[in-house]
């Protein structure tokens, strides 16, 4: 994953934390896959970057289980004495 | 400051609240963990991989927001100097505390020597429900992989919303910092379930 090790200037990293993100306009967009065409471990980065950010959106929440205040309380109550 | 009404706690901001339980308003802060409390399950979740010790770690959390209240200032946003909180207390019990999928391999049983190796199953299994269910153990597993750095920063954006300046302050880290790793945290994610995953059909 050679594409990983490129650095690329803070602007291009905007554009593609945005454009992982669907937070660029349709113009933009479409610009920014244009240059994507034309570099292949840019496209890689970002492509992936999308990928996964919405594979990570599928996390299952993990929840406090009930009770958890009132055990929060007494753990209060017992650092205080 | 107005006086305190229980009734209205839910109007008030999180800095508001901060401020009345800088006050002794404890409702205040009972109504601030209310908020906080699934948000910071799931994100310490994915330090500990275990439930109780996850409940312990956000617990703990609260512990110190309750006896550092007099050390916050409201110049900074509530959310912000928790999760710093947070982030420091994970580090430090999990740091060197590395959850992987292991199995034991013993070659001979009078051999002391214990080879553990991380063995994915390549092979995709026919139950759909199973093939998904492994399919986000798989996911969870590319997550804990990354490097420490770059899953603290995909966490706080892509599991808590966190907007990168937010991640910036409470981690410390630059601006364009954040996001080249979050970037490439996304990246190695993708690349790690690829080859497992069938991207087409599972998901």
């Amino acid at each position: 994953m050679k594409f990983l090790d490129k650095e690329y200037h803070p602007v291009i990293e905007n554009y593609i934390a945005d454009y992982a993100e669907d937070n660029l306009e349709l113009v933009e967009r479409d610009t920014f896959e244009e240059v994507l065409v034309h570099d292949d471990d840019l496209r890689e980065l970002a492509f992936s970057a999308k990928e996964g950010k919405r594979l990570l959106s599928m996390l299952q929440e993990v929840k406090a289980k009930e009770g958890f205040l009132e055990r929060l309380n007494d753990r209060i109550a017992q650092s205080e004495n | 400051m107005d006086a305190f009404k229980a009734v209205s706690v839910k109007d008030y901001s999180d800095e508001d609240l901060m401020e009345y339980f800088q006050n002794d308003h404890e409702p205040a802060f009972t109504e601030l963990v209310r908020r906080y409390q699934d948000r910071l399950h799931n994100f310490l979740y994915r330090y500990t991989h275990d439930h109780q010790d996850c409940e312990d770690l956000v617990q703990e959390t609260f512990l110190r927001v309750h006896k550092s209240k007099a050390s916050y200032e409201r110049i900074a946003k509530f959310s912000t100097w928790m999760y710093t909180i947070a982030l420091n207390l994970a580090k430090s019990l999990y740091k060197k505390k590395q959850r992987m999928y292991k199995v034991s391999i013993h070659k001979d049983p009078n051999d002391s020597e214990d080879f553990e190796m991380h063995i994915e199953d390549p092979n995709i299994l026919p139950d759909q429900e199973l093939h998904e269910k492994l399919s986000l153990e798989q996911l969870e597993k590319a997550l804990m992989s990354l490097p420490e750095d770059f899953r603290e920063v995909v966490m706080l954006r892509d599991l808590q919303d966190m907007t990168y300046e937010e991640i910036s302050d409470a981690t410390g880290i630059p601006m364009g910092t954040v996001k080249s790793r979050i970037n490439r945290g996304r990246a190695q994610v993708q690349h790690m379930i690829e080859s497992y995953v069938d991207l087409g059909t599972s998901f």
